[in-house]
């Protein structure tokens, strides 16, 4: 009787922490995915969030120094790093500057001539930061080659930058 | 002879051979019905006993400024009064100033006992580690007690035992009765509900990347749902880096700043957070828990920093990141992707490092850890409770600034 008892909290017991363990992962998912602030708490935090608005605004302003260290420093790298290397895989390397440079300039496409009007690198600073958001959710996504062209190619559909003409 | 021996020698040369039987009310009285029973005069008395006349006068009508103990303790044997009833009487006849003395001498040794006087001076808690009328007008002030014993007095602390105590308890304790007197006086009016706080867990994370204003934000709407936060300078001395107290069915969570550190103070908050969510009934047995102490309680502390930690940096995301840990711009950008302040990276890098093995970064990123402004960051909360005069002033600082009530 008592063994059983004892079971039955035991059972209990572990019901409970598996609720509690439920309940935490619950909460580190919702962190997960929360943006910005989203905390109401009356006139001060109000007044805080504009400040921070405009902060933010003024962030997005051009910088050729910022513009440097995202192009080169982060897409640059990340790309040269994580896709293969090797003149076999040129073509598909290819393919994928192809969409990022599309990405970067607006919906400049690559002439057949090889100009393209528009430089990747002279783009926005919010473009650019995007791609590099993009990019860096696909290595931690352990992407292949193809799923990031997909990515890219969705992102330019999505914004309706055409497709190469050739 | 060993010394126990010769003390149980000399107490026995105590002990009366004619015992009083009579009533006792006063040393006086019984010294008049000896000499009536005797059949002898005063003078033959102080004969008898070696004493000057104006030595056993000053004893026997409480005349005399200082008494010599041998004195005291041959008129005992005369009287037939064992030593401790022979104090109590003469004490009762003790002149008043006399009296102040013995109770001045008091207070300075429960001072001494209770508080850490050369270290709460340190903390600019004390200006004066000599002046004991000071000290004890400022901890009187400060605690808003009626006298100094009264500091020990309220027995809501189990916690601390009363053997003896060394500097960092004396310290620890210190804080803790100091955390929990400001909690007693703030009163969170709010209702402590389980899911809201559940609910706003959720959304804390990105407040981690606003210096100036996420701690105080974060703090007020804890408030709004009956989680008082307040912050309480560190002291030497001590390791605690967060503490939890139960009180009246509120949770109360109390931040420091051991090792002056940004992401080590957001990172005791959730650790405390998930203290108040798991081991709420614990705590409340034992009224207040402490981190970075020896744990007092068996808490799930593994499970509590785990939490801390997977909320602000989950493990597969540092493994990523880690990669790429010399390239600030990449960090920068994914701890704003992440909603973290830049900062806690660095942090917990040089951690994980550590415990792995994998050499000490600390001193390489110590400018990007320290990045985040922890003046700044504290600013609005930063009450330096030690610096105000009484809790009070702290409380109505924080009831106007802060929790806006």
């Amino acid at each position: 009787m008592a063994e059983n008892e004892k079971d039955k909290d035991e059972a209990k017991k572990t019901a409970k922490q598996l609720a509690d363990e439920q309940e935490k992962l619950e909460i580190l998912a919702r962190a997960g995915h929360v943006k910005g602030e989203q905390l109401f708490v009356g006139t001060t935090g109000d007044v805080e969030r504009e400040n921070e608005l405009r902060q933010f605004a003024l962030g997005t302003i051009e910088d050729p120094e910022k513009k440097f260290d995202v192009y080169y420093k982060g897409i640059g790298r990340l790309l040269l790093a994580h896709l293969p290397k090797g003149l076999q895989n040129k073509a598909a390397r290819n393919y994928i500057y192809e969409e990022k440079n599309t990405y970067l300039t607006r919906g400049k496409r690559i002439k057949k001539d090889g100009t393209r009007g528009a430089d990747g690198r002279m783009g926005y600073i919010a473009d650019a930061e995007e791609m590099l958001k993009v990019i860096m959710d696909w290595i931690m996504d352990n992407g292949t080659m193809v799923d990031l062209y997909n990515k890219l190619r969705e992102l330019n559909v999505s914004k309706g930058y055409g497709t190469r003409q050739f | 002879m060993d010394e126990n021996q010769f003390l149980n020698e000399f107490y026995k040369m105590l002990a009366p051979v004619d015992a009083w039987q009579g009533q006792a009310t006063s040393i006086k009285a019984i010294f008049e019905a000896r000499l009536a029973q005797h059949g002898i005069t005063q003078n033959q008395a102080e004969k008898l006993l070696n004493m000057q006349k104006r030595t056993l006068d000053g004893i026997l009508d409480g005349s005399a400024k200082r008494i010599d103990v041998i004195n005291l303790l041959k008129l005992g044997q005369f009287l037939g009064l064992e030593t401790n009833h022979l104090i109590k009487l003469f004490l009762s006849d003790m002149p008043a100033d006399m009296i102040g003395e013995l109770e001045d001498a008091k207070k300075k040794a429960y001072i001494l006992a209770n508080f850490d006087i050369k270290n709460l001076a340190k903390a600019g808690f004390l200006k004066t580690k000599t002046d004991f009328e000071e000290i004890e007008q400022r901890i009187l002030k400060f605690f808003g007690l009626r006298t100094i014993f009264d500091y020990t007095q309220q027995q809501i602390i189990p916690a601390f035992s009363k053997t003896k105590k060394n500097e960092s308890a004396l310290m620890r304790e210190f804080w803790v009765r100091s955390a929990y007197a400001h909690f007693e006086r703030l009163k969170n009016p709010n209702i402590y509900i389980r899911s809201q706080l559940v609910d706003l867990l959720g959304k804390i994370r990105p407040y981690t990347m606003n210096v100036a204003s996420g701690l105080r934000i974060v703090s007020q709407a804890l408030y709004n749902i009956g989680v008082t936060v307040i912050y309480q300078q560190h002291l030497d001395n001590t390791s605690v880096r967060g503490a939890t107290f139960v009180i009246e069915e509120k949770p109360c969570i109390v931040l420091t700043d051991l090792n002056k550190n940004y992401a080590t103070v957001w990172f005791a908050l959730l650790h405390e957070l998930h203290h108040v969510l798991y081991d709420y009934d614990e705590i409340q047995q034992n009224i207040f828990h402490l981190t970075g102490e020896p744990d007092l309680f068996l808490l799930q502390e593994d499970k509590a920093d785990e939490f801390a930690r997977s909320y602000l940096l989950p493990d597969d995301r540092a493994k990523f990141i880690y990669k790429y840990i010399n390239n600030q711009l990449l960090v920068g950008n994914f701890a704003k992707e992440n909603q973290i302040h830049a900062s806690f990276i660095y942090n917990f890098y040089c951690w994980d490092m550590k415990a792995a093995g994998k050499g000490d970064y600390w001193a390489k990123f110590n400018n990007l850890i320290r990045s985040a402004d922890l003046k700044l960051a504290l600013k609005d909360i930063n009450i330096d409770p030690f610096d105000k005069e009484r809790v009070e002033d702290t409380v109505l600082y924080l009831k106007e600034n802060i929790f806006n009530i």
